[in-house]
């Protein structure tokens, strides 16, 4: 009997002791806010500028923080190192396609909107041909959307990623590696490719493939605090409409995403603000419904990324279609913009 | 070959030379120079025009591409803000708004609104008349509430499909395309929002506002291309989120793509949602360059662009261009060739002149000169001076080289003849082998070598003709992979010729490679030297060498058995001389008699094996008689019968008539024992053994085959042979049977056979010995017939009733010999009465012998015998001792071997003290070694030791033939 009681405190030191993971922020009877870290990419526009917003946005931290929860913005480098956290510290994050269907495939995930509508540019110097790639030295970032697209252009002229040598390397680090002639050509979203077409009159877009960024949410978290969850979404659309209604909250929303670039890449170069809002307006703001993804007949969102890269060998053969399509049925955005007084999506409060 | 012989090629001269290696280095330049221009180096950094082309023209395509997506993006901008104007404005709103809301009361009736709100719609549309098609109001049911045109007011909305989605919640925008009356439409929607008060919205969308445009006429810009989209057969083309076709230049029907492989290839490419520049082939094998741009008109749709221009026609230009630069280096060429032929023959006409000067020195003709003429280059008319000077020289130089070459070769014959004499002078063969093996050159000495006369031997194969059959294969085999190179040059050795009349010789060898001046070997020079008979000389001299060094072994072992068997007798005459005289002091009867007859034997036995050592080193008793060969064969024989195993038969063959032979009888009789006894041995149970004695004359050939390493000189001889047909001995046995102490026999001592050889090397004799392994053995031995030895019967019989005495030994020949011996008795009967008699007692011997265990047993003996002693210890004292007692000693016993004065030197003294004095000389040696160092020595005796009573009774009997008792 004796034994049997201690067995049982023994079990529940354990248990009071072994953290709970933080994907499953929730609001701890104790009253210690539980933390929902938001994956940003501040290298990357437009997802720097919206990554920018939320986190200055007063609104959403007040209506998290009213819920008992803390909003905590992570940076990266690169999608792909959201992947394997996506499900266990990171909540919700900004991604582009490959990194989108890796999450769907490896954990559980809601796609909230599209953050970027645009094209993934792979920029060559002295090329003039797509064909003329083979044996050249390309940077590219494993397991981005620009990884992606060079998978696009390599196949569509019939070669291999053997057939070129891959180098390996940060988006910030692209366009000075092109200008230094490390490389012949490199893969990357905006802005290396603006820098690079900007600083080097020698450098050409050999190809350009379609794109996306998705804003995601962990679907534990949906299933937790669905309230959260369309707390997250409404800060999306608030976001996208702030800087829709002046250039001066979108001259704001650069400086903010600026000083994210600044702080996790010091070195590398600063593109122009104008060059920033151009990105902005033309990848996210002006594209029409954005951020609602469409349903359009006979199309089925990232079906063609997902068939392409399993081909490829990019994703594991037992992989299915299902979870990436699952990922999308969530109706959060809608539910936000049937009630936009309810989540005050045109009321805007943005702490310096 | 001579220049003159040459027949000239069509590129022989320097003018045509000229012409040719400038035309293939200006073709060759030119054509590189071309390739490089129009294709570029990139390993050398340089572009060429092909590329530069290429790039320019997708540069052009993808201007028009990006100026065309640009446009559209325009335009659709434009109608989007049109519309978001309509949409967004407050009345228009208001009125879609009331008029949708049936429930409300309004005092404006629903017809003046449906007015209101298409004439927004006609103004928009009329504002813009290319830019709509019409203009439409639709409630989510799909009815149109207004319209631009009024016939519409109240109809289904005909593309439902895109109402569905431009109803989409939140998607404030939309477009699309579809298609309408035959062609492609674009529709473009605005969400109708309501919003509150304050001008929030509330998310309530009561109708879209949906514009239709046909895009061929609206999209007038897709033809302002200027140099691309506008030349023949190039294609610009703008496809919907379907494939449609949308717009095209030139202008397609919208259902042409299917039927066209370029605008398939073109829409297929467009629909993929990139942008790129390629190069493609098409089906039909026609390459395009194409430009491929993206329109996006939503997150999940867009439109393609496509510009295209055919890859031939594009080059065309520049394959033009191409070619006309390869003519015009080709025409330059030739103008160039022209002038270089021109130059090339002011050049080689003086060249020419200069060769055909040349070529008449070069036929002989020394006194051609060339002539510089006027105007050629000043090198060439050098070069003339040069050539005539040079000309004289040789003809000068060729004269005294004439006069030269004349000498030298009178001296070159002579040298010839002097080195062909200095071969012929070496008194060795010389012998040049060519790499077939044939003989290049062999001198004189060669030649008579080999039995031919001079010449004859030139071209004969070596190896074939001159070295034997047996080794012809493996020494042509040797020597033709030492002319391969493979073999190593033994530079000295051996071997046998076929000489044609001395058969075959033994030739030695001295060999040096010939080669050639490029190391490649050629012969083989060989100096030989006919060794045969020195190596024959050499053969015979190492036989005498180990025959020499086997006799001194074998005189050694002589020396070393000689020297125990005298200390032996020594030590025997101890022994055996104590045990005789305890033997007489005991009663007859004592049980101890038997005992010391035993220890008596034993001595005996010991003191035949040390007459057998001596009789093998030589120095054994030599008793020297006449003795009859057959009787002593016959009674040793008889005897030896009992000796025979079961079943064994014993022949014995005895030639009548043999003369008397003067030899130790005992010895003879140990040759025979030992021979005998080792035959019955050999011959085993059931053998046969023959003992036969013979009578015969040997040659040298004969006596060479002599197991004793002295050969005696050839005569007649007295022989006996033993003959056994028991096992026989192999060859090694056969070399070493009489080796001392050598034996098969497990008891053997080893020490017949050695004795038989010592007893017949003493007497000068031979011994055969004719045996094979399972084949018996056959041992003769043969003594030599002394030309006085006394040859009859009848002289055998006095000689045996005399006994023998008056010849009895050595020793007493040898002091009779000295012609001052004492007179023997000559009768017969005297000898016997003088050995029984015995020294009268009384008489004083001196004994004299270093050996104190010889000296006591002998004075003990005396005594016994009656006789009176003195003893000395060595040759000093017997003397001093003589001197004191000279008339008072009768008889002394002198041992000869003794330290500081030996017995000789010490008897010589005393008799130079008492002339008369009577001597025993006693020795462990033999009595012949005795006898011949006595010689001189008047009244002396010997005793061999070791020797008993009787013997010692007998001596001093012989000694004192007189005696007074």
């Amino acid at each position: 009997m004796l034994l049997t009681v201690r067995c049982h405190i023994l079990i529940l030191l354990v248990l009071v002791l072994v953290p709970w993971d933080q994907a499953n922020a929730a609001p701890s009877p104790s009253g210690q806010p539980a933390v929902i870290e938001v994956g940003v990419q501040p290298l990357g526009y437009p997802a720097a500028m919206i990554g920018a917003a939320l986190e200055h946005d007063a609104i959403l931290k007040r209506e998290l923080e009213a819920a008992g929860y803390l909003l905590k913005f992570v940076p990266f480098r690169k999608g792909s190192e959201m992947v394997p956290l996506m499900g266990n510290s990171l909540s919700a994050a900004i991604v582009g396609d490959m990194s989108t269907i890796g999450m769907a495939l490896r954990t559980g995930i809601c796609v909230v909107g599209v953050a970027k509508k645009t094209f993934t540019s792979l920029v060559g110097r002295n090329i003039a041909l797509l064909a003329q790639l083979k044996r050249k030295r390309v940077a590219y970032a494993e397991g981005s959307s620009a990884h992606h697209t060079l998978l696009q252009a390599l196949a569509s002229v019939g070669l291999l990623e053997r057939d070129v040598t891959l180098v390996p390397m940060d988006i910030d680090a692209m366009p000075a590696a092109l200008e230094s002639g490390k490389v012949d050509a490199f893969s990357a979203g905006e802005p290396a490719p603006t820098l690079a077409l900007t600083k080097n009159t020698e450098a050409r877009v050999l190809f350009r493939g379609a794109s996306s960024d998705f804003f995601v949410i962990s679907a534990q978290l949906v299933r937790n605090d669905p309230q959260a969850a369309l707390a997250l979404a409404a800060g999306l659309v608030r976001a996208l409409n702030w800087m829709r209604k002046s250039n001066t909250n979108l001259q704001q929303a650069a400086l903010w995403a600026e000083t994210d670039r600044t702080a996790l890449s010091p070195r590398h170069r600063k593109l122009a603000q104008g060059h920033v809002i151009e990105i902005t307006r033309r990848e996210i703001l002006d594209v029409p419904a954005a951020p609602v993804i469409v349903r359009l007949p006979g199309h089925l969102p990232l079906k063609d990324e997902f068939d392409f890269l399993k081909r490829q060998g990019k994703l594991p053969q037992d992989a299915t279609y299902q979870r990436v399509e699952h990922a999308f049925a969530y109706d959060g955005l809608q539910q936000v913009l049937k009630s936009p007084q309810r989540y005050r999506v045109g009321e805007f409060e943005y702490r310096p | 070959m001579s220049a003159a012989g040459q027949r000239p090629t069509r590129l022989s001269g320097i003018r045509e030379r000229v012409i040719a290696y400038f035309s293939v280095l200006s073709v060759l330049g030119c054509g590189a120079l071309i390739l490089v221009l129009v294709y570029g180096a990139p390993w050398l950094g340089i572009v060429g025009i092909h590329g530069l082309k290429e790039a320019e023209i997708v540069h052009a395509l993808e201007n028009a591409a990006d100026h065309k997506k640009q446009s559209i993006l325009t335009w659709l901008a434009s109608r989007r803000t049109e519309l978001a104007v309509v949409a967004n404005s407050y009345d228009f709103v208001g009125a879609t708004a009331a008029l949708l809301d049936q429930e409300a009361a309004s005092a404006i009736p629903p017809q003046d609104r449906v007015r209101f709100l298409c004439q927004h719609l006609s103004t928009l549309k009329r504002t813009s008349p290319d830019c709509y098609d019409s203009l439409a109001l639709i409630a989510p049911d799909g009815k149109i509430i207004a319209a631009s045109e009024s016939d519409q007011i109240g109809s289904r909305y005909r593309y439902g499909e895109f109402l569905k989605v431009a109803f989409t919640v939140g998607a404030a925008e939309q477009i699309g395309t579809a298609w309408g009356n035959g062609h492609p439409v674009i529709l473009i929607s605005r969400q109708i929002v309501i919003r509150d008060r304050v001008g929030r919205e509330t998310g309530e969308v009561p109708a879209v506002l949906v514009s239709v445009t046909r895009p061929q006429q609206s999209l007038e810009a897709l033809a302002l291309l200027p140099g691309v989209a506008d030349a023949e057969g190039n294609q610009m083309i703008l496809v919907g989120a379907q494939g449609e076709l949308l717009a095209s230049v030139p202008e397609h029907k919208p259902d042409l793509p299917a039927q066209d492989p370029l605008l398939a290839r073109l829409s297929r490419q467009a629909m993929t949602m990139t942008e790129s520049s390629r190069l493609e082939t098409l089906d039909d094998g026609r390459q395009i360059l194409a430009a491929y741009r993206y329109v996006p008109l939503g997150v999940a749709q867009g439109w393609g662009i496509a510009v295209a221009i055919d890859h031939q026609k594009a080059f065309a230009p520049l394959v033009s261009t191409t070619a006309r630069a390869a003519m015009f280096g080709l025409v330059m060429i030739a103008i160039a060739l022209i002038l270089a032929g021109w130059g090339g023959g002011r050049v080689a006409g003086p060249i020419r002149e200069l060769r055909n000067t040349v070529l008449a020195l070069e036929r002989g003709d020394l006194s051609a000169r060339t002539e510089a003429k006027s105007g050629v280059p000043q090198e060439i008319a050098d070069l003339a001076t040069a050539f005539n000077s040079m000309a004289r020289r040789i003809e000068d130089s060729h004269q005294d080289l004439e006069r030269e070459v004349a000498d030298r070769t009178r001296e070159l014959r002579q040298e010839k003849e002097n080195a062909r004499r200095y071969l012929d002078l070496a008194g060795a063969m010389l012998l040049l082998l060519g790499s077939d093996g044939c003989i290049r050159m062999i001198n004189r000495a060669g030649t008579q070598l080999l039995g031919m006369v001079q010449g004859e031997p030139l071209g004969l194969n070596w190896f074939d003709n001159f070295i034997p059959r047996e080794q012809r294969k493996k020494i042509r085999e040797i020597f033709d992979a030492l002319m391969r190179g493979e073999q190593q040059l033994l530079e000295f050795y051996e071997n046998r010729i076929l000489t044609r009349d001395k058969g075959e010789r033994l030739i030695s060898w001295h060999n040096i490679l010939m080669r050639d001046e490029e190391g490649n070997i050629q012969g083989v020079l060989c100096s030989g030297e006919d060794v045969t008979d020195r190596r024959q000389a050499e053969l015979e001299r190492g036989e005498l060498e180990r025959q020499l060094l086997h006799t001194q072994k074998l005189e050694s072992l002589g020396v070393l058995a000689g020297g125990i068997a005298h200390d032996f007798n020594n030590l025997l005459m101890a022994i055996g001389g104590n045990v005789e005289l305890v033997r007489h002091v005991l009663e007859p009867d004592s049980p101890a008699i038997k005992y010391l007859e035993n220890a008596h034997q034993a001595t005996k036995r010991a003191g035949d094996l040390t007459r057998q050592m001596l009789a093998y080193s030589g120095k054994g008793g030599y008793s020297v008689k006449l003795v009859d060969l057959n009787r002593l064969v016959g009674e040793n024989v008889d005897l030896m019968k009992a000796s025979l195993r079961k079943g064994a038969t014993f022949a014995v063959q005895l030639q009548p008539g043999l003369p008397l032979l003067e030899a130790d009888p005992g010895q003879m009789q140990q040759v025979i024992v030992n021979l005998v006894t080792n035959a019955i041995e050999a011959a085993g149970e059931g053998g046969a053994i023959t003992v036969a004695t013979g009578l015969a004359d040997y040659g040298v050939a004969q006596l060479a085959h002599s197991r004793l390493e002295q050969k005696p000189q050839p005569g007649r001889f007295l022989s006996v042979e033993v003959a056994d047909d028991g096992c026989g001995m192999d060859q090694a046995t056969r070399e070493r049977m009489f080796d001392p102490f050598f034996s098969t026999k497990f008891t053997g001592r080893g020490l017949g056979l050695s004795a038989v050889q010592g007893i017949v090397r003493g007497h000068g004799g031979a011994i055969f010995v004719h045996s094979e392994p399972g084949g018996g053995t056959r041992v003769q031995v043969l003594f030599p017939l002394a030309a006085a030895a006394v040859t009859s019967m009848s002289e055998v019989a006095q000689a045996e009733q005399g006994r023998g005495v008056a010849r009895g030994s050595v020793l007493e020949r040898a002091v009779a010999r000295q012609g001052d011996v004492r007179e023997l008795p000559s009768g017969g009967a005297a000898a016997p009465a003088v050995v029984e008699e015995h020294e009268p007692e009384g008489t004083m011997v001196l004994i004299v012998d270093d050996e104190e265990m010889v000296r006591l047993v002998c004075r003990a003996m005396l005594r016994g015998l009656g006789y009176r002693t003195m003893v000395a210890s060595d040759g000093p004292e017997a003397v001093a001792l003589f001197r004191e007692h000279a008339e008072e000693i009768g008889v002394v016993i002198m041992d000869l071997s003794m330290p500081q004065m030996d017995g000789m030197t010490a008897a010589e003294h005393l008799r130079s003290i008492r002339p008369d004095v009577r001597i025993v000389l006693s020795s462990g040696f033999s009595a012949a070694e005795e006898a011949r160092r006595l010689s001189g020595h008047q009244g002396a005796q010997f005793i061999q030791k070791p020797y008993d009573l009787v013997s010692l009774k007998q001596v001093l009997g012989q000694v004192d033939p007189d005696p007074s008792p």
